[in-house]
């Protein structure tokens, strides 16, 4: 791994000063357990001799290592929370301002490790850094600290070196080739528990639950096994090291006596020896702290990774008076090396009503998502009444453009602050208006409190959570309304009522509208046909209803694989029922 | 300790691994019983009196002792990994029996709390390993050193028992409070996990709503609370690690305020100090210390873990014994009555319904308004709240519940797909089907090509490269091979294009048995012998030939 000693520093200054504070309370913990065996030989030798001793030393000694090292306690973890608020705050303010379409680049599952796990790891960097320097010096002193007593005495423990090492060594590859094993057997059995737990509803329906528990314990045997491996190498680990260590603590205790009986060395240095040891041993276990500022890095650079993931286009340009007119030149996007829209080219005049059909993968989400700013083109520009996208102040945008899609995503509270979410939310009337436009006012009152049921507690059908998708983007002054699929799990006699209401509630406005069904492309002034990313044809229902190419399209099988540009959840959807439970 | 009944089978069960653990681990505590006073001894005896071989003939006998200990630590292992594993298997499967019955049951907690639910036991797994195996040696190791202590200076007596009661006393006030902020920091790191999961979930959703302010407030707000917890419990948590120090290194202290008297008095020899101060430095301190950071830490985080886990673990109760169903019979609603909540509008008002053994009855209605909730009532998933439902004419909680699971299958919209082989995914329902029979399904709803495509029938499925259409035919194929009489597709068809759909409803008419669709198409009516219609007035007999329109 290649250390970069920036972002360690831009991750340890997220600490703030809680990191001078570990640092000086390290160094004061280290100072003092230093000098402590050096005060207890002195007096024990004073004590010996009959003369009067003073502990003081001592005392000061005592105070200063519990001090520090309560406070090393406080400012590690401090440090650390600290560190990863701020990291967090600004991954996921980098995040927020991101083209939604970059963001796309991980699963959510992967930006929530990011989010959380990393920048808590990243931020241990400056803890994990001044660790590692203290203790090596103090295992240092230690080898100093036996040397200055008696050369022998370093001389053994330097010579016993190379053995120890290899041992610490063979014991860190053993262990880390079965923990491999270990996780694979664990991430199984995490696998199937998750499969069986998103088919809930379908293991209720045919009572299998007993054999789906057995299919997931299956794994239980291959775990313990892995266990059992582990705990053999401990075994032999523990053994091997319980003979090497004490026979060189041993022996260098017998060089120290044989000192002793020498002359060269009095009874309270013999005990300082003992303390120095146990320091010097230190520098063999260095590897351990040596993986802490690893793992430190490697978080930080997965932080970064997010961090580095450069912003859309924006300026400060503000948006001119107009009803929504839309303007596409030589648009092309391409997403992992996959071309989805190629040189698109066309016109949306103010207040008309365009449907956009195609098969699947055909690029009907990504042109719904870049026609209104929610992100940018590769090539070309896209303009909203005359305006480009990519040089407006972008909460102008977002103001002026609206969006309802096939699943959305609700966040806030409660049903009421879900379709109000906004920066400058709905009053309670516009909310109850919204939801009657979308025919979700009746299923709403079904709920346990009605508009103000907890998010958390619902268990929506796919067309009741469209409903309310929509409900959430109509009742803001946008000029520009997408609707991408965002009725597609809705029944054809409610969609047909949310028609009429949606017709009497944005009559003034242009709507952008990815539709699978004919009837929704037969009402629709324009028709943007799309093909393998590229529009095929630009015209009204009627003059291309002529083509069967064209009416194909509306019963084109949904067997392809998933369209890549447009994933699903990562997660599987909870196990629903039609209608709302309370928990 | 909250959720400990988990771990108390394993504990019974495994009494005598516990017990291997605890007599191996006081042999290993030999050396830290022994090596202040065989020090000692060696220089007194030895070194000092001028006996060199006598002094190193006791070194030799302490690093004996040293090893014999490490002997009876690897000794220690053999029981100690038999607990644990013991205790991760247990935890596994009651977390494994308990969350998945609870998601079965359609109880608390989304696909995603359960999913780390397993996660966790590995957590509580290396927490009952330290506290296990740390926690018996080091506590071990305290007292052989005291016990050494003690035997070697009797006046240490009189320094260490009011000091351990002292800092005993201390340390369970300190722990109290804290642990009442480790608590809190953990409630609010949970609530930062979900507001966070669910703003990363919906960042899209976010900019379309234009309210990334919002968004950022919201988390502003949780991340705070987080940070200001952890470093409200870190102020605790130093303060008990100061006083943890401050009794592991008083002792040391005492003992050489204590010496001058001691030695003048002739009461302690000069190897004895020596042996004395070994005693409280390499015994007592570390191993007090490990004991009491460990206990406190460690203990509080797997009594949080354990329990997470046991609010999830709780497994259902057997069903209720009945008698066995009838092969086949009519299904009906006898003013059935259905709701979810106390106070919501009821999704069924005294509903009635026959339909009868083999007929195929198509559901239609807006969406949302419950269908979905009638294919569970209809096929005995849900209870009414009053009025009844009955198969071949006895209400359907009188059969014994495998066999009427058995009589009757119900696929719902989101397909169950697991990662396994095409085979495995068939079989569920009929484990004892050959390949003949599993071919003839493959064909009847139209799965050959799916088949192909992962190498035959032994070919494995990873259900996220699917498509929900592919999803949709597995759940059928697993279906049709089942023994059912009764199949309610609920939207089951809805990912297939109109002709998949139209085989697949054939494939099952011609299976035979009861056959009710609730309809995503209206072209599913047309091929039906009945249609209903289920809407805000209740529920509809439509007799019907053609999918003529319905409003």
């Amino acid at each position: 791994m290649r250390f970069d000693g920036r972002l360690l520093l831009t991750a340890g200054k997220a600490s703030g000063w809680y990191g001078v504070g570990i640092a000086v309370a390290a160094v004061v913990e280290a100072g003092a357990a230093l000098t402590l065996p050096a005060a207890v030989a002195r007096a024990v030798d004073g004590v010996i001799a009959g003369a009067p001793v003073s502990v003081w030393p001592i005392v000061v000694a005592l105070a200063l290592v519990t001090v520090a090292e309560a406070a090393a306690v406080v400012f590690e973890r401090r440090a650390e929370a600290r560190g990863a608020w701020r990291l967090r705050r600004t991954v996921l303010r980098h995040l927020l301002a991101l083209d939604v379409a970059a963001t796309r680049r991980w699963t959510t599952g992967e930006l929530l490790g990011r989010v959380l796990q990393s920048t808590t790891a990243a931020a241990s960097v400056t803890s994990a850094a001044i660790g590692l320097v203290v203790s090596l010096l103090t295992s240092l002193g230690g080898v100093v600290a036996l040397v200055v007593v008696d050369v022998w005495l370093g001389v053994a423990v330097l010579a016993a070196a190379p053995v120890v090492l290899w041992l610490f060594r063979w014991l860190t590859r053993q262990v880390s080739a079965n923990t491999g094993d270990y996780q694979d057997a664990f991430a199984d059995l995490v696998t199937r528990f998750g499969d069986a737990v998103s088919g809930a509803r379908t293991i209720r329906a045919n009572g299998t639950l007993d054999r789906e528990t057995a299919r997931v314990l299956d794994v239980v045997p291959r775990l313990s096994a892995a266990g059992t491996r582990f705990w053999r190498i401990q075994r032999t680990a523990v053994w091997r090291s319980g003979l090497v260590m004490p026979t060189l603590q041993v022996a260098v205790l017998a060089v120290a006596c044989a000192r002793l009986v020498a002359g060269h060395l009095s009874v309270g240095e013999l005990l300082a020896v003992q303390a120095y040891f146990g320091y010097a041993t230190g520098l063999f276990r260095q590897n351990v702290l040596l993986s802490r500022v690893a793992r430190a890095h490697g978080s930080a650079e997965r932080v970064a990774e997010v961090l580095a993931e450069p912003l859309p286009p924006s300026g400060s340009a503000s948006l001119p008076a107009g009803g929504g007119a839309v303007e596409l030149t030589d648009v092309g996007v391409v997403r992992g090396g996959r071309v989805l829209l190629d040189r698109i080219t066309l016109r949306v005049r103010a207040g008309q009503t365009v449907a956009i059909v195609g098969g699947t993968g055909s690029g009907k989400s990504t042109l719904a998502e870049v026609a209104g700013g929610l992100s940018h083109p590769d090539t070309g520009r896209v303009l909203l009444d005359g305006a480009d996208l990519a040089a407006l102040r972008v909460s102008e945008l977002r103001a002026a453009v609206t969006y309802a899609f096939e699943r959305p995503a609700l966040l806030g509270a409660t049903v009421a602050d879900a379709i109000g979410y906004s920066d400058r939310p709905a009053s309670s009337a516009r909310v109850t208006a919204a939801l009657r436009a979308a025919v979700a006012e009746d299923f709403v009152r079904r709920l346990p409190l009605g508009a103000d049921t907890p998010l958390g507690d619902l268990r929506l059908s796919g067309g009741e959570l469209q409903r309310l998708g929509l409900a959430r983007a109509l009742w803001r002054d946008a000029r520009l309304v997408v609707l991408d699929d965002a009725t597609s799990n809705v029944d054809v006699v409610t969609e047909e009522r949310i028609t009429t209401a949606l017709g009497a509630a944005m009559r003034t406005r242009t709507r952008l509208v990815v539709a699978h069904r004919i009837a929704t492309a037969r009402a629709a002034d324009l028709v943007i046909w799309l093909e393998g990313g590229r529009v095929r044809a630009t015209a009204p229902h009627a003059d291309l209803a002529v083509d069967p190419d064209y009416l194909a399209v509306f019963t084109a099988p949904d067997l392809a694989a998933p369209d890549l540009a447009e994933p699903e959840p990562a997660e599987p959807e909870p196990a629903g029922f039609d209608r709302v439970r309370s928990v | 300790m909250a959720g400990s009944h988990l771990l108390r089978p394993v504990v019974v069960r495994h009494r005598a691994a516990l017990l291997g653990v605890v007599g191996w681990s006081s042999v290993a505590a030999l050396p830290a019983l022994s090596s202040g006073r065989l020090i000692a001894l060696a220089l007194d005896d030895g070194f000092l009196a001028g006996r060199v071989p006598l002094g190193f003939a006791l070194l030799a006998v302490y690093a004996a002792t040293l090893v014999f200990g490490a002997f009876a630590v690897r000794q220690a292992m053999r029981p100690m990994g038999e607990f644990t594993e013991a205790a991760r298997d247990h935890l596994v499967r009651t977390v494994v029996r308990g969350g998945l019955g609870e998601a079965v049951a359609g109880g608390r907690g989304g696909s995603g709390v359960q999913a780390r639910l397993v996660g966790q036991v590995e957590t509580a797994r290396q927490i009952v390993s330290n506290l296990v195996m740390s926690v018996t040696s080091a506590g071990l190791m305290v007292l052989a050193a005291a016990v050494g202590l003690i035997a070697l200076a009797p006046v240490a007596l009189v320094a260490l028992v009011p000091l351990a009661l002292v800092a005993g006393a201390a340390l369970a006030v300190l722990t109290r409070f804290w642990r009442r902020r480790y608590r809190t920091a953990l409630a609010r790191e949970e609530a930062l996990t979900g507001e966070v999961d669910a703003v990363l979930r919906g960042v899209r959703d976010v900019a379309a709503c234009a309210a990334a302010g919002r968004a950022t407030a919201d988390l502003d707000r949780v991340l705070e609370g987080y940070a200001t917890a952890v470093g409200r419990a870190a102020d605790l948590g130093g303060a008990r690690i100061a006083v943890i120090g401050l009794a592991a290194r008083l002792p040391l202290l005492l003992l050489l305020l204590l010496a001058p008297g001691l030695l003048a008095g002739g009461t302690l020899t000069p190897g004895e100090l020596v042996g004395a101060v070994v005693y409280v430095v390499s015994g007592l301190e570390p191993a007090w210390r490990a004991v009491a950071e460990i206990l406190g830490n460690q203990g509080v985080e797997l009594g949080t873990v354990l329990a997470r886990l046991a609010r999830h673990s709780t497994v259902p109760p057997p069903p209720a014994p009945g008698v066995r169903p009838p092969a086949r019979g009519a299904l009906a609603l006898r003013a059935a009555t259905f709701r979810y909540g106390e106070h919501s509008d009821p999704v069924l008002d005294r509903a009635d319904l026959v339909i009868e053994d083999g007929e195929w009855v198509v559901v239609l209605g807006p969406s949302g308004i419950g269908k979905s909730t009638l294919a569970t009532v209809l096929t005995g998933l849900e209870r009414p709240e009053s009025g009844s439902v009955e198969f071949a004419g006895l209400d359907v909680s009188r059969y014994q519940a495998a066999e009427l699971r058995h009589r009757m299958a119900l696929i719902p919209q989101e397909a169950y797909v697991f990662s396994g082989t095409v085979r495995e995914n068939l079989v569920p329902l009929a484990p004892d089907a050959d390949d003949a029979t599993i071919d003839a399904t493959i064909r009847a709803v139209g799965l050959e090509e799916l088949v192909a495509r992962h190498g035959g029938l032994d070919g494995p499925v990873v259900p996220q490269t699917l498509s929900a259409g592919e999803r949709q035919l597995i759940a059928l194929g697993r279906v049709h091979l089942s023994p059912a009489r009764v199949v309610v597709l609920d939207e089951a068809t809805c990912h297939l294009d109109p002709a998949a759909e139209a085989r697949a409803e054939n494939a099952f008419h011609r299976r035979g048995g009861t056959l009710v669709v609730i309809a995503h198409r209206a072209t599913s009516a047309a091929r039906a012998h009945r249609v209903l219609v289920l809407d805000e007035t209740g529920l509809h007999d439509h007799a019907t030939t053609s999918g003529r329109s319905l409003r």
